[in-house]
């Protein structure tokens, strides 16, 4: 090769494999520390999972937030280009009001159809998505939404035990509150996971049924019982966090 | 240095215009896969579509499975009160109502009615048989044509037995519009009803509480397997082979062949096929004569002629073992006789019944033990007879119209009744089956109906306890409700107007409104009684209590003439069901297959089951193919050299040698029907499944018998340990010390409260293989086939290994069931490369999946060979795949498996305890053959909790570890198996070749 050219060549091996490297190295987790800022104050209210977080409206109109979404640059296009910033910035409505039951089960929920035509019977009527929104409910299809957090299928991932254990929601899916249109925030990777999982030390599922017995000796009569949720917020409090099983088999089986 | 395309000298290298050096190639290579790594290291579409409901149902939590009640009444002699998981729309597992005296157990068939549902050959719709074959046709074409049949007059209506609201429909429905209607269940209860008519004068099965006797005489009936309630009497067996203070039930088997509960007896009268009803009647005669009261009086006359010699010798046994019998019946406080089942049900069935009762009667059962009390409530149905009476009228053109729904008798009637070519003679066959079975595939219409699992449905499980059966899922093909389609039918055939309702969902309800008005005032609404009713799976009715258990033997019973039969010349042929097929019905279903045989560990076939003595002279092994002939017909097929068999007998299995019916269960086997000639027992018209005049002849050819287990007998090994009743320690002095189980370094985490364990009692496990297929259903264990089981490489998590222990009076079968012992200090961890197999902070040895590189060098270290590769990515056709629980990683090619002791429940309920900020409690994590087993053999819980139930079976004095001389401290103890029977002089109390040296 002629010294010209194996410049050229090593110069395009380094102008590739040098963003390479960044990627590999810097995508990751966002800093997960799960410090509970906001955990101590709220220890009198009703368990909450979302507290209820300040929306600025910024005046967005709903042809506005269409066109967002439409010409977002990241994530992938839905079938019905729902914004999340229009819904939870001047609407205000929080996670839980559709994606409730993400604290109760396994897996997080996505709204039925019929949420969502609990407002749009109405709503929005002469807007073009919304009139296919009602298309597919009056046909009695399903929106096939495009699926943006996937975990392999190996993984068995709990969402309730997350959002019991005071986990932000945007920890891992990011300031959804702020985006036009859902972008996966997060690698997802297993070293993610990690990030917040392992503390130095000990096995803290291990310790946490440890604390169960000798911290917080089970209730005598049900009236003592605690509403649910309040437990690992507790555990939270002792730790600065539960951090959650380190066990390969807790999520691996 | 040298590029291998181009020629150059020194270090120059020149690149010629088509050529390119070696070095520019890896770099381009390089650079390239460079570039494809960082493409793919960026956040990708998935490519996957998220599907939401469009309008949610109440109260279901996405993600958790909702557990339905419901009955099932097709999967063996029983009906289970069952809970069906259902998630996301799909019912995935089956299991027990824990609100029943059963619990959550259930048999294998019965979980396995899951592949019945989903059975990728089912009918998927209407179908027509034109000149083209089968052809798809509309429900709207199908319902006109069987209506203008239905409309031409003498039609039968041909239904598997019906319970409850179904069978008033059935009756109401063949009223209206003029056609006979016939149940009918071939391994059916005709004999023991004709018996207990004769005897008591009454139309009633009793209930057989074998839990309260101290010794269980057992004439032939399987029950522990296939004959009237083996979920139940597993439950009361347990209870009665207790071992509490040296007091154990004895039990004895009277028969010509060991089955499936024969090998759990402590001792085997090896009565001639046939003479059954002998050795009942001397043993009769024997306690009467000794007891000399009031009963013994009544019925002396009719027991006068069978001394015990001259029984003794037209059984071939030995007289004094029939004495020794006759001391320990008479002797014992609350002995019970068990009838007959199909094995032995003869030509002369009705006198073998009889002549049991009697003996109860003797005995003073009647009302102690064997109870009238309305506890056990069957279906009735036609006889046999009435089947092959039906053949020849069809034979003959009498009947016009058949409709055939849920039964098979082209299959499950002998061949030389001919019903097969009587189905020709019927111009309209109409099949309502779901199943493309032999009788299918003669109708000229198939209007397939719902699996019981998609049905409404309700039955009477004892006088005061009527469950009810509601859908569980969404039809999976295009089937509708058996009864709607008949309701249809008649529709069509202008005769519906007497019925009230538009479709039987209202009729069932109509029936449970009248059900309602018979409440006492002040009792719920109908709307809220029946979604209670349909939550809890039934409700129990206020019946006055039965005051009379003890009904008075009949004049007739007490001076009946017993007929005996004379015994073949050649061999006597024994057919019976097995665990796995029941009848037949159980063929198509994969797990079926590949369960092996309690008594055999074959898979995949069917077999003659010949005794050494037998096999030897003709120079026959396992494995070789015999000819079997008898009057009816002729079977070769491979032999099965066994030792709970008399020399004179051969016994074959049912259920096998299906011609159609599906992919799984064609051509497997053969039908052991076609070797009967379809004689009824006269009395009650049941066939005669045994006793048939057999010759055998060796073929001088090999078979295939896929047999699963290597060694009869553990060799010496301590695996499976049977000692004698007195040799059972007082528990209190000889408890087992459990620290080096949960404190030793590297068992468990010693900061973590939980440690998991397994107790499994030996004494309790009758072998029955529920555990087995509830593995199976719940952790997506794949079924491999007949090739890949003969190499070794079946996935089963959970074995049952049946040993035979030599005792005094023969031998006894120990069912061992081996799974993953979780070892404390584990010899599969250390070896793998990868860290897959790696131990839990809770003691568990761990398996991550995705880890695994598929070194198999865990497998080869351990040493109970409890772990499973993967050899291939195994299919599941469509439907069955929607059988899969979706908390369980379902395994590809190349990655190794075992029992994880169903991590997932404990890590679900790990979970639920969490939240409530409790530890998980002892019983509330159960393994699914914990759950399933019928007797409660398996227990599992926290070895570090001194008061949970594992700890206290695993210190107690029964206690011991398979191969603990291995230092492996393994998490599950097993506990010795009891006997009456006197053991062998040998320390360790097993005989067999462990006396001849190692």
């Amino acid at each position: 090769m002629t010294p010209s050219r194996r410049l050229i060549a090593a110069a395009v091996i380094v102008a590739v494999c040098l963003p390479l490297a960044l990627i590999v190295f810097v995508s990751g987790a966002p800093d997960a520390t799960g410090q509970q800022a906001a955990a101590t104050g709220e220890q009198q209210l009703p368990v909450r999972l979302d507290p209820i977080k300040p929306r600025t409206p910024t005046g967005m109109t709903a042809d506005e937030a269409i066109a967002a979404h439409e010409n977002a640059t990241e994530g992938p296009e839905q079938p019905i280009p729902f914004n999340h910033r229009f819904h939870t910035q001047e609407l205000r409505m929080q996670c839980e009001y559709c994606h409730g039951g993400s604290d109760r089960s396994p897996i997080a929920v996505m709204p039925a159809l019929d949420l969502c035509m609990g407002c749009h019977r109405i709503v929005g009527a002469n807007l073009e998505p919304i009139q296919r929104l009602r298309g597919y409910y009056d046909s009695g299809e399903p929106v096939p939404w495009e699926r943006v957090y996937k975990l392999p299928e190996f993984v068995q991932f709990p969402h309730r035990a997350h959002l019991r254990s005071q986990v932000e929601c945007e920890e891992c899916h990011g300031k959804v509150e702020e985006m036009d249109r859902v972008y996966k925030f997060s690698s997802l990777k297993m070293g993610w996971c990690l990030d917040c999982h392992w503390q130095p030390g000990e096995d803290t599922d291990v310790a946490t049924d440890r604390l169960l017995t000798e911290q917080f000796p089970p209730p005598e009569t049900p009236d003592e019982r605690q509403p649910i949720g309040l437990y690992p917020r507790r555990l939270n409090e002792h730790y600065g966090a539960n951090r959650g099983p380190i066990d390969c088999s807790a999520c691996h089986y | 240095m040298n590029d291998g395309d181009v020629e150059h000298s020194g270090n120059e290298t020149t690149a010629t215009a088509e050529g390119t050096t070696r070095r520019e190639f890896l770099k381009v290579l390089g650079v390239a896969g460079a570039g494809a790594a960082a493409a793919a290291c960026g956040p990708p579409d998935t490519g996957d579509k998220l599907i939401p409901y469009l309008i949610p149902p109440d109260d279901i939590v996405p993600g958790t499975s909702v557990s339905y009640a419901t009955l099932l009444t097709g999967a063996g002699p029983e009906p289970l009160a069952i809970h069906a998981q259902v998630r996301d729309g799909r019912v995935i597992k089956l299991e027990g109502n824990p609100s029943r005296p059963t619990g959550g157990a259930l048999s294998a068939l019965a979980h396995s009615s899951l592949q019945d549902l989903y059975d990728p050959d089912r009918v998927p719709g209407p179908r027509q048989r034109t000149a083209n074959g089968l052809v798809d046709a509309t429900w709207e074409d199908g319902i006109a044509a069987a209506g203008a049949a239905v409309a031409g007059g003498s039609t039968v209506l041909l239904t598997p037995p019906a319970v409850g609201s179904a069978a008033r429909f059935y009756q109401e429905w063949a009223a209206a519009v003029g056609a006979t209607w016939m149940p009918w269940e071939p391994l059916g209860l005709e004999a023991l009803r004709t018996a207990h008519g004769i005897a008591f004068g009454i139309d009633a099965i009793p209930t057989y509480e074998i839990n309260s006797s101290d010794h269980i005489v057992c004439f032939g009936a399987d029950f522990l397997g296939t004959w009237l309630a083996p979920v139940e009497m597993g439950a009361r067996f347990a209870a009665a082979r207790m071992p509490g203070h040296g007091v154990q039930a004895r039990f004895s088997f009277v028969g010509p062949r060991l089955s499936l509960s024969g090998l759990k007896a402590d001792e085997w009268i090896p009565a001639r096929a046939g003479t059954e009803v002998l050795v009942a009647l001397a043993l009769a005669r024997e306690i009467a004569s000794r007891k000399a009261d009031g009963r013994a009086a009544r019925v002396e006359s009719v027991l006068d002629p069978f001394t015990l010699d001259s029984v003794a010798e037209a059984a071939g046994i030995e007289a004094e073992k029939l004495r020794r019998l006759a001391d320990q019946v008479a002797t014992a406080k609350a002995p019970i006789a068990l009838p007959p089942g199909i094995a032995a049900q003869g030509p002369v069935a009705t006198d073998m019944h009889l002549a049991v009762i009697l003996l109860n009667y003797v005995c003073g059962a009647i009302g102690s033990t064997v109870k009238f009390d309305g506890e056990t409530v069957r279906p009735r149905h036609v006889p046999f007879a009435a089947i092959a009476d039906l053949g020849r009228r069809m034979s003959a053109g009498e009947i016009q119209t058949l409709i055939v729904a849920g039964v098979n008798p082209a299959y499950a009637t002998p061949a030389s009744l001919g019903f097969a070519e009587a189905l020709s003679k019927v111009p309209n066959v109409i099949s309502l089956s779901p199943h493309a079975d032999e009788t299918t595939s003669a109708a000229g219409w198939i209007l397939p109906s719902h699996h019981e699992l998609e049905s409404w449905g309700d039955g009477l499980l004892s006088r005061d306890y009527m469950a009810l059966a509601q859908p569980v899922m969404q039809p999976v093909f295009d089937t509708r409700q058996r009864e709607d389609i008949l309701l249809q039918i008649a529709t069509a055939a202008g005769a519906a107007d007497s019925f009230q309702a538009a479709d039987y969902s209202g009729y069932l309800q109509g029936v449970w409104r009248e059900l309602h008005d018979r409440l006492p005032a002040g009792a719920p609404g109908f709307d809220d009684w029946w979604y209670q009713a349909l939550a809890d799976g039934g409700v129990s009715l206020a019946v006055p209590p039965v005051t009379d258990v003890a009904p008075p033997l009949t004049a007739a019973a007490a001076n009946y003439s017993f007929r005996a039969t004379a015994a073949p010349a050649d061999f006597s042929l024994i057919t019976y069901p097995t665990v796995q097929f029941y009848d037949g019905r159980g063929a198509n279903r994969p797990w079926m297959q590949e369960f092996p045989d309690a008594v055999t560990k074959a898979v995949w076939n069917a077999w003659v089951e010949l005794h050494p003595e037998t096999a030897g002279p003709l120079g026959v092994e396992t494995g070789d193919l015999v000819q079997v002939r008898t009057e009816a017909g002729s079977v070769t097929a491979p032999a099965y050299v066994y030792r709970g068999i008399r020399p004179d007998t051969l016994a074959v299995p049912l259920g096998q040698g299906h011609a159609a019916y599906g992919r799984t269960a064609a051509g497997r086997g053969f039908n052991a029907l076609d070797l009967l000639d379809g004689t009824p027992d006269q009395r009650s018209g049941a066939l005669a499944y045994a006793g048939a005049a057999a010759t055998l002849t060796a073929t001088g050819q090999r078979g295939k018998l896929v047999i699963m287990q290597g060694s009869d007998v553990d060799l010496g090994r301590e695996i499976a340990e049977l000692i004698n009743i007195d040799d059972v320690p007082d528990a209190m002095e000889h408890e087992i010390d459990l620290t080096t189980l949960v404190e030793a370094a590297y068992d468990s985490d010693p900061r973590s409260p939980y440690r998991w364990g397994m107790a499994i009692d030996l004494n309790a496990c009758t072998g029955c293989g529920a555990c087995v297929t509830a593995c199976y259903s719940e952790n997506n264990l794949p079924v491999v086939g007949e090739d890949l089981c003969d190499q070794g490489r079946e996935m089963s998590w959970l074995q049952i290994m049946r040993y035979y222990e030599d005792t005094e009076e023969g031998f006894q079968a120990v069912h061992f069931p081996t799974l993953c012992q979780q070892c404390g200090d584990a010899p599969c961890e250390p070896v793998c490369p990868v860290y897959a197999a790696y131990h839990t902070p809770e003691g568990l040895n761990g398996q991550v999946y995705n880890r695994c590189v598929g070194t198999r060098y865990c497998a080869n270290n351990c040493p109970y060979k409890v772990r499973r590769f993967n050899w291939f990515t195994y299919e599941r056709p469509y439907p069955l795949n929607l059988q899969l629980n979706p908390d369980v990683t379902v395994r590809s090619k190349g990655v190794m498996e075992k029992c994880t002791f169903c991590v997932q429940r404990i890590n679900r309920a790990k979970l639920d305890a969490k939240d409530e900020g409790r530890l998980v409690a002892d019983g509330e994590i159960q393994t699914a053959c914990m759950q399933s087993c019928p007797t409660q053999a398996i227990t599992f819980g926290n070895l570090k909790d001194p008061a949970s139930r594992v700890s206290r079976m695993a210190k107690g004095a029964r206690g011991y570890r398979m191969l603990d001389e291995l230092n492996t401290r393994p998490a599950v103890t097993y506990l010795k198996s009891v006997t009456h029977a006197a053991m062998p002089e040998s320390e360790h109390g097993h005989g067999g070749d462990s006396e001849h040296g190692d």
